[in-house]
């Protein structure tokens, strides 16, 4: 009993961190349609500081968010474009495969991200405690 | 520090690091992103019809592209045609252009950043006065009003380009440099010439032999480099009359001069990779009764291709053909006239003088009994990330005075000045728009008049029957031998003296044998009444495609294309039976004796499925050095070697030649003796490197195909495209060298073409058209090309482009 009221918690509070994730990815999309790589900081940032969850969460959420956006773009044109850039740049980094360059693609960006949320989260707890 | 800070700091440092470059990982950031780094330039989608809007267009331009991406431009007028041109080439091929400058600029390091080899390349670009014989070339372009309107106007066709670019269009290159294409000026097409004129006439062997007359003497000069081997077929036939008075030749100084050995100073040496073929043949001996040309340029391959095909079509011009990208106009090709196609020439045009200063200073040297004033130039190479690199170059009347080891202080002892036809001022540019728009034999031949360098044998057929090749260069008029090893910088009998007039250089129209042909080997027989050269390619290309053409009749197109991918080797020919005589067999082991039957059943062919070529290829490469090495190693200095198949004949009339004993030990080695532990040795490296003998034997594999990035950047070009071939055969291809296109025309009231290269239209790396065309280069599949007397009406798709 216990072990499932702990869950419907941990899912209603997914679900808010979820939104997060997701906020930062659409917002994240469009901002780097038209402004340069390191704008995919921004929503994590300032999402970041508006949701204040935990450094830990708000980094892995950032992150995520940003994996499955490069992650999702990269394997997309991976696809469409029958792995030809993705195996060349692969040869010339010398990874071995271009899934690996997809995959680099992905944790690039969430990294970045995560950084950039769990940054955003740690000024708002910092102005709370002052 | 508190750790919003710290994570602040953190963020901002790794937005820092990803966003730069460090050595030669691009910044990750920026590279990766999947929205403007080289996943943007991943083509997924088929390219669409436009119409784009480019300022400075008189007229409508269409360009049409077929199904294999071929670009045809269909102008109104001769601006538009090769602003259309600057502009589709920069849109295919815009990083292949510009890192070509920058080399023929000496300016890589400004790309690339601190490097010691491209610092070195750069230096010694400089040095050889590139940058200022570009200038130079410029200017008798730029006098030319004709020339000048289409240099100007290509140049704005690929700035039109460059500027519609925003930094997530640029190509992949770029991206991996981090860099952006600059502006384009007619300078650079120049600078493109002058990297044609390096590769095809920038080398030579004047050191060399210098040093080999020194430590040989006189007789083995006479004996290896001054003899031509029997079989040696000259491109202009030996019964060819020279029915003209010659010129006055210069006099050979009485006493010859002794150069300093200057060990220090090495300079380049020939080209090896360069080479091509070229033949027509007159109507008596094909099927349609038109003549047919053929040609197939031999360079180094790389990705994107070396050349593009292009059509070009405005009042005035109809031609199809590959184009050099940077350079307007095709370089190679066919209208509905005529057709042209080069190989080259090794006419000796790059003497070394040996120069005595004064002092220091550099300021005066000597010359015909007086101090003469040098002048200077100051270069600046700049270096992206670090200090600029000042160097002063300095002048004699024969040219710069080069360093070819750029390491080298200027504080050596001796100096050489290198006289160049490469400096030579001259507009090649008006040979090859003449050729793309000539109708006749006579128009051809005024084309080639104002052509200097590099010297080219133009091969040439015309729907009226004729045929014809010209050796068509600037010719210095030299006394024999003149400028074979190092010359006396400070006597006048050393200088160039004038030039072999332009009706003189050697030519042959319609000869009776109803063919011409040109294979490298040497311009012309001993009945020429001037000097050229004595470093040619080997007579076994030249020779094989005259066998073929005797022999044939009623040729076809695609019987020129099938005799394209001839694999025979005549050099094989010439010195197997021999050698498989000199192999000791009591010395051989099993595997070795076994493969003795291979060799001797084997039919000279260099296919790519037979194994033994590759053994050939390495048996009698150590069989070479094994006579040299000793004699040579012992010298200290590098000597010039002889030409194989000079060494052949020599060895067959004299098997015990004395060079063929090892010094370096008490016993006498037989010329046996060599041929077998060379035997052994291709043995045993065939053995290492490709496993026991079976299928990875196969000279497809052993040649080690690989054709490069231009740029050298890994995974952007093709490795081991498996391919027969090999320098000696009329199919060339051998190590990532070979036929770069070829191209077969068949002349007639339709002008017909077939052609295919090693590579596709699209320069971009991360399209299928990048490297499509290279599995029906290997295999010897041309391609039927659309040569449209007008705009068709359908297409891959198109591109319009308007003025306004």
């Amino acid at each position: 009993m216990t072990n499932d009221r702990r869950s419907s918690f941990n899912l209603s509070l997914s679900s808010k961190i979820m939104l997060l994730a997701l906020l930062i990815l659409i917002t994240a999309f469009i901002l780097n349609l038209f402004l340069p790589w390191w704008s995919i900081t921004i929503p994590g940032l300032i999402l970041g500081y508006l949701y204040k969850e935990k450094a830990t969460a708000s980094f892995l959420w950032g992150f995520l968010a940003l994996f499955l956006l490069w992650g999702g773009q990269a394997l997309y044109i991976h696809i469409s474009n029958d792995g030809i850039m993705s195996g060349r740049i692969a040869d010339m980094l010398g990874v071995g495969s271009p899934l690996i360059v997809v995959l680099i693609t992905a944790v690039l960006g969430g990294f970045i991200s995560g950084l950039a949320t769990m940054t955003g989260s740690l000024v708002n707890q910092k102005e709370a405690t002052a | 520090m508190t750790k919003p800070i710290a994570s602040l700091i953190a963020l901002v440092v790794l937005i820092f690091a990803l966003n730069t470059k460090f050595g030669s990982i691009p910044p990750l950031g920026k590279f990766f992103d999947p929205d403007a780094g080289f996943w943007a330039n991943a083509e997924t989608t088929l390219p669409e019809n436009e119409i784009l809007h480019i300022q400075g267009l008189l007229d409508e331009v269409s360009v049409v592209f077929d199904e294999r991406r071929v670009p045809h431009i269909f102008a109104q007028n001769e601006h538009d045609l090769f602003m259309a041109q600057g502009y589709i080439t920069a849109q295919q091929r815009l990083f292949q252009m510009e890192i070509q400058t920058y080399d023929a600029a000496g300016r890589l390091s400004e790309l690339i950043g601190e490097n010691p080899g491209v610092q070195d390349r750069d230096l010694t670009t400089r040095r050889w006065g590139m940058p200022w014989a570009a200038e130079k070339k410029l200017d008798v372009v730029m006098q030319d009003s004709a020339s000048s309107i289409i240099v100007n106007a290509y140049a704005k066709g690929v700035n039109a380009y460059i500027e519609s670019l925003s930094p997530d269009e640029y190509p992949v290159e770029y991206k991996v440099l981090d860099a952006a294409p600059e502006a384009w000026t007619p300078l650079k097409t120049s600078l493109l010439h002058m990297n044609m004129l390096r590769t095809l006439a920038g080398g030579s062997s004047d050191d060399r032999t210098s040093r080999t007359r020194a430590y040989f003497g006189q007789e083995y000069i006479e004996k290896f480099f001054n003899t031509d081997p029997q079989s040696l077929e000259p491109i202009i036939p030996n019964d060819r009359v020279w029915d003209f008075e010659s010129v006055e030749r210069p006099n050979a100084p009485d006493s010859d001069f002794i150069p300093k050995t200057a060990e220090r100073v090495q300079f380049w040496e020939p080209n090896a990779g360069v080479g091509s073929n070229n033949w027509a043949v007159d109507g008596s001996k094909t099927a349609s009764g038109y003549p047919i040309l053929a040609g197939d340029p031999h360079l180094s391959l790389s990705l994107p291709s070396i050349w593009m095909e292009m059509q070009l079509n405005a009042p005035g011009y109809n031609t199809y053909g590959v184009t050099f990208q940077g350079i307007p106009g095709i370089l190679i090709g066919f209208n509905e006239h005529i057709a042209f196609s080069e190989t080259n020439t090794g006419s000796d045009v790059m003497d070394w003088y040996q120069i005595e200063f004064k002092d220091a200073s550099k300021n005066e040297y000597w010359y015909d009994g007086e101090w003469k004033p040098t002048s200077k130039r100051i270069e600046e190479i700049k270096v992206k990330g670090g200090e600029t690199i000042i160097d002063t170059l300095v002048f004699t009347h024969h040219g710069p005075v080069v360093l070819a080891n750029p390491n080298d202080t200027l504080n050596e002892p001796d100096y050489h000045a290198m006289r160049w036809i490469g400096h030579e001022a001259g507009n090649s540019l008006k040979t090859f728009i003449g050729l793309n728009k000539a109708k006749n034999y006579d128009d051809y031949v005024a084309a080639l008049e104002d052509y200097v360098a590099p010297a080219q044998n133009f091969v040439f057929a015309s729907n009226e029957g004729d045929i014809a090749i010209w050796v068509n260069g600037k010719f210095p008029n030299k006394w024999d031998y003149q400028g074979q090893s190092v010359s006396d910088g400070t006597d006048p009998a050393y200088d160039w003296q004038g030039w072999i007039p332009h009706k003189h250089n050697p030519h042959i129209k319609n000869p009776t044998s109803g063919f011409v042909s040109s294979a490298n080997q040497e311009s012309v027989g001993d009945a020429y009444p001037y000097y050229l050269s004595d470093e040619f390619a080997p007579y076994e290309r030249g020779k094989r495609i005259n066998d073929m053409l005797r022999e044939m009749e009623n040729i076809t197109p695609q019987d020129m294309m099938d005799m394209q991918m001839d694999n025979m080797s005549l050099h094989a020919e010439s010195i197997v039976p021999e050698m498989l005589d000199w192999v000791i067999r009591d010395s051989l082991n099993v595997k070795e004796i076994e493969f003795i039957t291979a060799m001797m059943d084997w039919n000279f062919e260099m296919n790519a499925d037979l194994q033994q070529p590759g053994f050939f290829y390495y048996w009698f490469r150590e069989f070479y050095r094994s006579i040299f090495r000793d004699e040579y190693g012992a010298a200290g200095v590098r000597l010039r070697y002889p030409d194989r198949d000079r060494l052949i004949e020599v060895l067959k009339s004299e098997p015990d030649f004395a060079l063929i004993d090892n010094i370096e030990t008490e016993e006498v080695e037989t010329i046996q003796h060599l041929a077998t532990s060379a035997y052994k040795y291709a043995y045993d490296v065939m053995a290492t490197y490709f496993g026991n003998r079976g299928e990875d034997w196969n000279w497809g594999y052993v040649m080690n195909n690989d054709i490069d990035h231009v740029g050298q950047i890994p995974g952007m070009g093709a490795n081991d495209v498996y391919s027969g071939g090999s320098s000696e055969a009329i199919n060339a291809t051998r190590f990532g060298y070979g036929p770069s296109w070829r191209m077969v025309v068949e002349l007639g009231p339709e002008v017909k073409g077939w052609g295919v290269y090693p590579g596709g239209i699209s320069g971009n790396p991360g399209s299928p058209n990048y490297d499509a065309f290279i599995d029906n280069w290997r295999l010897g599949q041309h391609f039927e090309l659309n040569f449209y007397r007008e705009k068709p009406e359908t297409a891959l798709y198109e591109i319009t482009l308007t003025g306004n």
